[in-house]
C-alpha cells in the first residue's frame, strides 16, 4: 500500500505569498454573503434591537471521519490541538493564542472542526501525521460553508420559527450541537449562550437562510453587525 | 323599541351598565354599507345585536332570513365577508368570534343580492317543497357538462364568501413549540390543569380561542374562592404568566390534534387590531406544538332544540343569551320565552330578568323539574310551564310568538292544545355536546354517555386526558377538580419535565354548587303535525337540513350516518355542524329504531375551525417558498446580464445575451466563440463527492460500470453509474487524487441522490469496506475554460503547473495555484475542445473568475451558460443523463459499451440488470444522431418518431427526440434521439408528425458532428 494515504487538499500551503501575477493574483476572499454587503447593512441598522445577526469571515472547516479508529483520531486531535473529540451532540472549544478551535459532533463517525482559515491545511497535516496509518478521513470543506451568528433577546423566538428542534434553554443547552432542518435548508447549529447561537450553513444555501432570518426577525428589530 | 342609551349613535339594545366592554372607546364599523357603533370589547355579533340588527344572512337552500344564534365558535348563521379593501378581504368570518375594531367593514356572505330582498327566497318559497335532501345532486348533476355552469350559480347563491383578487398585504408565520403538557381550552378546567401541571414542574402551553381566558366563567357569574369568578381567573392567569415555563395564548384555536401529540394552534394575532396587520406583525401564526401529554379541556357546545321555524331570527341558544347580556351588556330582544330540557337553560331567564326585562315564561319539557333553579325561578316570579314545549315559532322575519303545547313525558308527541305566547326571543337548550373534536382527530371514536345525553371522548392512542365539560362534568366544582387532576396526571406521565416544580400544592377552589335536577333526552320537539307536514324544523342551519329531510333520506336508503351526512349536507359548511350534528344523529337513530350510540357520529377531521391559506403558507412564499442555491460567481452573472434557469434548486446562468440579441443569436455567438477562441462556463453546481479510504478504489469499481483498478493518481476517468436494473442513473468524471483518495463528480441534479446511493450501499451491503464519502459540492467553485486558446489563457494566471500538452495530458489533473488561489485543474472536456476545469475553494471563486476575465480580454473570453453548454456537448454527441436518458436506457443502448467492464473480479451494480433477456433483445431504442432533411428545421424535443408517416392513427412509434438544437458551428440543426434499432439503421429516414399537422423527415446519423477524431481536445 502506498504510504501516502490520501492527497492533500491543497498542493500549496500558503496562498498569500504568491503575487507574481499582479493584482488579480492576490486572492480576494469572498464569503457566501458577500453580495449582501454587510458593511453597508451594519451602518444602516441600529444596535441593540431584539435580534443581532453577524456573518463571520470565512473560517477553516475540516470534516473528521473515523469509525473503528476513533480512538486514534481522538488522540491525534488531542495531541495536535489539545482538543477532545466531542461526544454525541456536543462540542469542545479550545482557544490558544487568540485562535479558536471548535470540534462539533455531527454523526457517530463524523465531526466538524473549525479553525482559522489559514491554518486549516497545517492542522489537517498534523492530525494525519499523528493518526498514522489508522483508518480516518479528513476533508477540507472551508469553502463550503459560512457561519452566521444569531443573538439578542429574541434570538430564541427566531430559532423557534426556523427549526423544528426543541430549542428551549433546558434542552438546547450551552455547547450543544444539532444538525437539523432550518426551514427548508440544513444547518449545524450550536448554542453558545442563552440567546446566542451559531449556524453553519452550506454556502449555496446561505442566501436563503439569511433571507429567512431577516423575515423571521423583522418583528423584533434587526441589528446587523460585522466582525 | 326602547332607547337604552341616549346619544347620536344609538345602540338601542345596549344595557346602561355592565359587561366586559370599554364604553369609553367607541368604535365605528360598517355592515352591509351602513355605519354602526359599538364598544371596545364587543364582538361583531354583539355590536350588531346592540344595534338591533336581526337578520345577518339568508339560508343556503331556502333563502330564509337568519339571525345570530350563538355567541361563539359554533355559530352557523352570522358568517361575514370582512375587509375594507379588495386586498384585505377575508371570507366566512364568524361574527361571534370577530372582535370589533374601529373601521371594520363587513357584509353578509349569505343573501344574494341582499339580505333584505332576496330573489332566491322566491325560488325557495315556490320550490321549497321540491327541494328535498339531495336536491342539488338530483337536479344539477345532469347533464354532466353543465355542472360548471351550475356550480358558479350555486356557489354565488349559496353565499360562500369570496377571497381577494389582490395580493394579501399581510404576512403570516409558523412557530415550533415543544412542551411537556399542552392544555387545550382556557375555561375553569383548563386553567386548573395548566396551573397544576406548571406547579408540578411541566413546561406548559394553554391556548383558548376566545379573546380572554375564563371560558364560561366570562358570562357565568359565580364566586370561586370567595371572590368574583373573573377575579379568580385573573389570579390564575397572573400566576401562569409569572411562570417562565408557561405560555398562554388567547385568540388561538387549537385546530388539530395529530399523531404523536402534535397539535396545531391558529393564533389570530391582529384580527382584533384592524383590517390589516400593524407594521412588523404577522397577522396569523400557526404554532406547531409537540407535546408529551395533552389535556383536552375543550368544554361543550349547547344544543338548541329542534322545533318548527326554529331558524327565525330571535331563536337562540340559552347560553348565548346569557353571554350577550352578561359579557357584552346587550339585550338580544325585549321579551323572552325559554324552552329547556335541563337546568342550565334557566340561567338565561335569570340573567334576562335580573336586568329588568320581561321573561314571558320558562317552558320546561320535563314534567317535574326538581333542581334548585326551579325554586329560584319561582322566587323571581317567573312563570315556569312544565311538561311542555315550544313546538313552533311564529313571525315573519323575527320571532313574534311561541306556540307552546303540553307533551308526553318522553317528549315524543303533543298531548295538549297549543297556545301562543307573545315574545320576540326564544332561547332553547336541549343539553350540551362535549367538544370531542380534537380527541376524534386521533382516530378515536367518541362514546355516548347516557347520563349527560352527549358523546364524550373515547380512548385516544396517546392517552389524552379530557377534563371538565368535555368529559361530562356537570358542575363547576367537578370541572375545577378534574382540571387539577388532569394537569397533575399529565405532568406525571411525562418522561421528563422541563420546568421548575413548586412546593405549593394546589387545592380545589371553593365553589357553592346548586342542586341539579335530572335532564331529559330531548332533540326534536314534537309538533301536532309530522315533520314533513309541520313548519320546517331545522337541524343544520348553515346547510338548511331539516328533521324531515333526515327522515326522508333514511327512507331513501341512506342508513349510515356518513351517507346521511353526504346526502343531506348535514354537518358540512364552515361550522361543521357544531350545534346540529347530535340532534341530527338522534333523529336518524329514532327513525331507524336505533340508539344514538348505534348510529354513531360522522368522522371529525382537522381543522376544528377553518384556517386561512395565508396561515398555512406562513413565511414560505416568494423567495422563501423554496431555497434558491447560488454559485460563488452568481453576482458576476447577474451584473453581466445573464438569464438564469433552474436546475434543481440551483440558479444556473442560462445564457448571456448582449444588447439586441435574440436567444438564438446569443447561443450562436457563444458557441462559435468557444470553438474559435475560448469560452468559460460556471460548473460549480456539479455534484462533487470526496471519497477516501483504502477500499475507495474497490468501491468505485462496484458502483460504476467501468474499471477503476488501474487509474493512477493524477488521472481522471469518465464513469457510468447504473441502478440495479441496469439502467443509466448518473455519470461523471472521477479523479484519482491519491492511491486511496478520489473525487467523484455527479450531475448537478444527481448530487444528493448519488451520495445517498453510495451511503446506502456502504451501510447496508458492504459495511466492511473502509471508505468515507463527503460532499464537497459547495466547497469548490468550478469554472471550465474551453477552446483552442484555453491553454494560453490558463498560462497567464498559473505558473506552477507545467501546461505542456505532453506533461499535462487530456484526462490528467494537477494541483497548483491559479490567480493566487490554491487550485486543482482537471484537463477534461465536455465540449470536445481543449479544456481545463479549474477548481478553487468557493471563497476564491469570484476572484479567480474575474482574474480570468481580466487576462482573457485579448482572447475575447466569452462566458456561456447552460444552453450553449448543451449545444456544444451535443455537437460532440456527449449525453446528459436525465435528458438523453430516462431510466429505460442501458449503457449499451446509448452506445457506451466501452464504459462497461464485465471482467471485474467483483460484480458491479447493474451488471445483472443489463444481462436480463429484455436488455439483450434486438430492436431496443438506441441513442443516435438525427439530421433533418431541411437543415434549418429544429425538431421539437420529445417529438415522436415513426417509420411510415402515411400509416393511419394509431401510428407505430419507434422513438423520440431527446435533444435538439440549431448548431452554428455545424451550420445546421442537430438532434439526438432514441430510435428502435437505430444503431443499425444509419442513413435511414424517420419521420416526425407534429402537432400542427406537418411532418419532419430526418436521417439517422452518427452523433459526432465536430472533430470526430478528437484531435482538438487532445491538442
Amino acid at each position: 500500500m502506498d504510504t501516502v494515504n490520501v492527497s492533500n487538499q491543497y498542493a500549496t500551503n500558503s496562498v498569500t505569498e504568491r503575487a507574481e501575477f499582479g493584482d488579480s493574483n492576490t486572492p480576494v476572499i469572498a464569503s457566501a454573503l458577500e453580495h449582501a454587503n454587510m458593511k453597508s447593512l451594519a451602518v444602516k441598522t441600529a444596535t441593540g434591537l431584539g435580534v443581532t445577526l453577524v456573518e463571520l469571515p470565512v473560517t477553516g472547516m475540516l470534516v473528521l471521519r473515523a469509525r473503528d479508529d476513533k480512538p486514534a483520531l481522538a488522540a491525534a486531535l488531542k495531541s495536535s490541538l489539545q482538543l477532545d473529540l466531542p461526544n454525541v451532540l456536543a462540542s469542545n472549544v479550545v482557544v490558544d493564542n487568540g485562535k479558536s478551535y471548535c470540534a462539533r459532533w455531527i454523526a457517530p463517525d463524523e465531526w466538524l472542526l473549525s479553525c482559522p482559515l489559514q491554518d486549516a491545511f497545517e492542522i489537517e497535516q498534523n492530525i494525519r501525521t499523528a493518526a498514522g496509518a489508522s483508518s480516518i478521513a479528513i476533508v477540507n470543506v472551508s469553502g463550503g460553508f459560512t457561519t452566521i451568528m444569531l443573538s439578542g433577546n429574541n434570538a430564541n423566538d427566531v430559532l423557534k420559527k426556523s427549526v423544528t428542534y426543541d430549542v428551549h434553554p433546558s434542552h438546547f443547552t450551552v455547547g450543544k450541537v444539532v444538525n437539523t432542518v432550518f426551514s427548508k435548508a440544513q444547518v449545524t447549529m450550536r448554542c453558545l449562550d442563552t440567546n446566542h447561537y451559531e449556524f453553519i450553513v452550506r454556502r449555496s444555501f446561505a442566501d436563503y437562510v439569511w433571507l429567512w432570518l431577516q423575515v423571521a426577525s423583522a418583528e423584533y428589530g434587526i441589528s446587523i453587525e460585522i466582525e | 323599541m326602547v332607547n337604552f342609551v341616549k346619544g347620536r349613535f344609538v345602540q338601542n339594545y345596549r344595557l346602561p351598565s355592565g359587561g366586559r366592554i370599554n364604553r369609553n372607546k367607541v368604535l365605528t364599523f360598517r355592515y352591509n354599507n351602513r355605519y354602526y357603533k359599538g364598544y371596545e370589547g364587543d364582538t361583531l355579533a354583539s355590536a350588531l345585536l346592540a344595534n338591533g340588527v336581526d337578520i345577518v344572512g339568508r339560508s343556503f337552500k331556502y333563502s330564509r332570513a337568519r339571525g345570530i344564534m350563538c355567541a361563539g365558535v359554533e355559530e352557523p348563521n352570522a358568517i361575514m365577508q370582512v375587509g375594507a379593501t379588495e386586498a384585505t378581504q377575508i371570507p366566512n368570518v364568524r361574527a361571534t368570534e370577530q372582535s370589533l375594531y374601529d373601521g371594520l367593514v363587513c357584509s353578509s356572505v349569505k343573501g344574494f343580492p341582499s339580505v333584505r330582498f332576496d330573489f332566491m327566497s322566491l325560488v325557495g318559497r315556490v320550490a321549497g317543497g321540491a327541494m328535498g335532501p339531495g336536491f342539488y345532486y338530483k337536479t344539477f348533476m345532469f347533464p354532466a357538462f353543465m355542472w360548471e355552469t351550475y356550480e358558479k350559480f350555486i356557489r354565488k347563491a349559496a353565499g360562500l364568501g369570496r377571497s381577494s383578487r389582490e395580493r394579501d398585504p399581510d404576512t403570516y408565520d409558523h412557530m415550533h413549540q415543544h412542551v411537556d403538557v399542552m392544555v387545550v381550552g382556557g375555561g375553569a378546567s383548563g386553567l386548573m390543569a395548566a396551573l397544576s401541571a406548571a406547579r408540578a414542574g411541566a413546561r406548559v402551553i394553554i391556548a383558548d380561542e376566545q379573546s380572554e381566558m375564563g371560558g364560561a366563567l366570562l358570562h357565568h357569574y359565580k364566586e370561586i374562592d370567595n371572590m368574583p369568578a373573573l377575579d379568580w381567573v385573573q389570579q390564575v392567569c397572573d400566576e401562569l404568566d409569572a411562570n417562565e415555563n408557561v405560555q398562554r395564548f388567547t385568540r388561538s384555536v387549537v385546530t388539530g390534534l395529530h399523531d404523536h401529540n402534535f397539535l396545531t394552534i391558529n393564533e389570530r394575532r391582529t384580527h382584533h387590531l384592524g383590517d390589516a396587520a400593524p407594521q412588523g406583525m404577522t397577522r396569523e401564526r400557526i404554532h406547531k406544538v409537540r407535546a408529551s401529554s395533552v389535556v383536552l379541556a375543550t368544554g361543550a357546545h349547547e344544543r338548541p332544540l329542534v322545533f318548527g321555524n326554529n331558524d327565525l331570527p330571535g331563536c337562540m341558544q340559552c347560553s348565548a343569551v346569557s353571554q350577550y347580556i352578561r359579557r357584552y351588556a346587550v339585550m338580544p330582544g325585549t321579551s323572552l320565552v325559554v324552552m329547556t330540557a335541563n337546568d342550565s337553560g334557566y340561567q338565561c331567564a335569570f340573567d334576562w330578568f335580573d336586568v329588568g326585562r320581561e321573561v314571558v315564561a320558562i317552558v320546561d319539557t320535563r314534567a317535574n323539574p326538581d333542581g334548585d333553579v326551579f325554586v329560584q325561578a319561582k322566587e323571581r316570579g317567573i312563570e315556569v310551564i312544565t311538561g311542555s314545549a315550544v313546538i313552533e315559532a311564529r313571525g315573519g322575519e323575527r320571532v313574534r310568538k311561541a306556540v307552546v303545547a303540553a307533551i308526553n313525558d318522553k317528549g315524543t308527541f303533543v298531548t295538549g292544545e297549543p297556545t301562543e305566547l307573545l315574545c320576540d326571543t326564544i332561547a332553547s337548550s336541549g343539553g350540551w355536546s362535549p367538544a370531542v373534536h380534537l380527541s376524534c382527530h386521533t382516530g378515536s371514536r367518541p362514546v355516548w354517555n347516557d347520563d349527560i345525553f352527549g358523546f364524550v371522548p373515547g380512548e385516544t392512542p396517546e392517552n389524552n386526558i379530557a377534563a371538565g365539560r368535555v368529559s361530562g362534568a356537570q358542575t363547576l366544582s367537578d370541572c375545577l377538580r378534574e382540571g387539577i387532576k388532569a394537569g397533575a396526571d399529565a405532568a406525571a406521565s411525562c418522561a421528563t419535565l422541563h420546568g421548575q416544580a413548586s412546593s405549593d400544592s394546589l387545592s380545589t377552589p371553593k365553589v357553592v354548587d346548586v342542586k341539579q335536577g335530572a335532564a331529559m333526552a330531548m332533540y326534536l320537539v314534537p309538533h301536532t303535525k309530522t315533520p314533513t307536514r309541520a313548519p320546517k324544523q331545522f337541524v343544520d342551519m348553515q346547510n338548511d337540513v331539516t328533521a324531515a329531510a333526515l327522515q326522508v333520506s333514511t327512507r331513501e336508503g341512506f342508513e349510515s350516518i356518513e351517507h346521511v351526512k353526504r346526502y343531506t349536507a348535514m354537518g358540512f359548511g364552515t361550522d361543521q355542524g357544531k350545534t346540529g350534528n347530535v340532534n341530527g344523529m338522534a333523529i336518524v337513530a329514532k327513525t331507524l329504531g336505533q340508539t344514538i350510540a348505534q348510529t354513531g357520529t360522522t368522522v371529525f377531521r382537522p381543522n376544528y375551525t377553518p384556517v386561512t391559506f395565508g396561515a398555512v403558507a406562513g413565511s414560505n412564499k416568494g423567495a422563501l417558498f423554496d431555497p434558491k442555491r447560488f454559485t460563488p460567481m452568481h453576482k458576476w452573472h447577474v451584473e453581466h446580464g445573464a438569464k438564469f434557469e433552474n436546475v434543481g434548486q440551483w440558479k444556473r446562468a442560462w445564457y448571456f445575451p448582449r444588447e439586441g440579441e435574440r436567444m438564438q443569436d446569443t447561443l450562436n455567438r457563444e458557441c462559435v466563440a468557444t470553438r474559435a477562441s475560448v469560452g468559460i462556463l460556471d460548473a460549480s453546481t456539479l455534484g462533487k463527492i470526496d471519497i477516501q479510504g483504502k477500499d475507495a478504489r474497490e468501491f468505485l469499481g462496484r458502483v460504476y460500470t467501468n474499471a477503476w483498478a488501474k487509474l493512477e493518481p493524477g488521472r481522471c476517468r469518465y464513469g457510468l453509474m447504473c441502478g440495479e436494473d441496469g439502467m443509466v442513473m448518473d455519470d461523471g468524471v472521477t479523479s484519482c487524487l491519491a492511491e486511496n483518495h478520489f473525487l467523484m463528480t455527479t450531475t448537478t441534479g444527481g448530487a444528493a441522490s448519488v451520495l445517498s446511493w453510495l451511503e446506502l450501499y456502504h451501510q447496508t451491503e458492504w459495511p466492511e469496506m473502509d471508505v468515507y464519502f463527503n460532499s464537497v459540492t459547495d466547497h469548490w467553485a468550478t469554472m471550465t475554460i474551453s477552446g483552442p486558446n484555453s491553454r494560453a489563457l490558463l498560462a497567464k494566471v498559473c505558473s506552477d503547473i507545467d501546461l505542456d500538452k505532453d506533461a499535462f495530458k487530456f484526462m490528467d489533473w494537477r494541483a497548483g495555484t491559479v490567480a493566487g488561489a490554491p487550485a486543482r485543474v482537471y484537463r477534461i472536456s465536455f465540449t470536445g475542445e481543449l479544456s481545463y476545469e479549474i477548481n478553487v475553494p468557493a471563497h476564491y471563486g469570484l476572484h479567480v473568475w474575474e482574474a480570468l476575465f481580466e487576462h482573457g480580454r485579448e482572447f475575447d473570453l466569452t462566458p456561456y451558460g447552460t444552453e450553449s453548454m448543451h449545444v456544444l456537448r451535443a455537437e460532440k454527441g456527449f449525453v446528459i443523463v436525465g435528458q438523453d436518458t430516462d431510466g429505460s436506457i442501458t449503457p449499451i443502448d446509448m452506445d457506451h459499451a466501452w464504459a462497461v467492464a464485465n471482467n471485474k473480479p467483483f460484480s458491479y451494480i447493474g451488471k445483472r440488470g443489463m444481462a436480463r433477456e429484455d436488455c439483450l433483445r434486438p430492436n431496443r431504442k438506441q441513442l443516435v444522431g438525427l439530421e433533418t432533411v431541411d437543415p434549418n428545421t429544429v425538431l421539437p424535443e420529445g417529438a415522436q418518431a415513426v417509420r411510415n408517416p402515411a400509416q393511419s392513427i394509431p401510428m407505430t412509434m419507434v422513438g423520440h427526440v431527446t435533444s435538439s438544437y440549431y448548431s452554428a458551428n455545424v451550420g445546421r440543426s442537430i438532434a439526438m434521439a432514441v430510435i428502435r434499432d437505430g444503431l443499425n439503421r444509419m442513413g435511414e429516414s424517420v419521420f416526425f408528425p407534429l402537432a400542427d399537422g406537418s411532418v419532419v423527415e430526418a436521417k439517422i446519423c452518427n452523433t459526432n458532428w465536430v472533430d470526430p477524431d478528437g484531435a482538438r481536445h487532445k491538442s
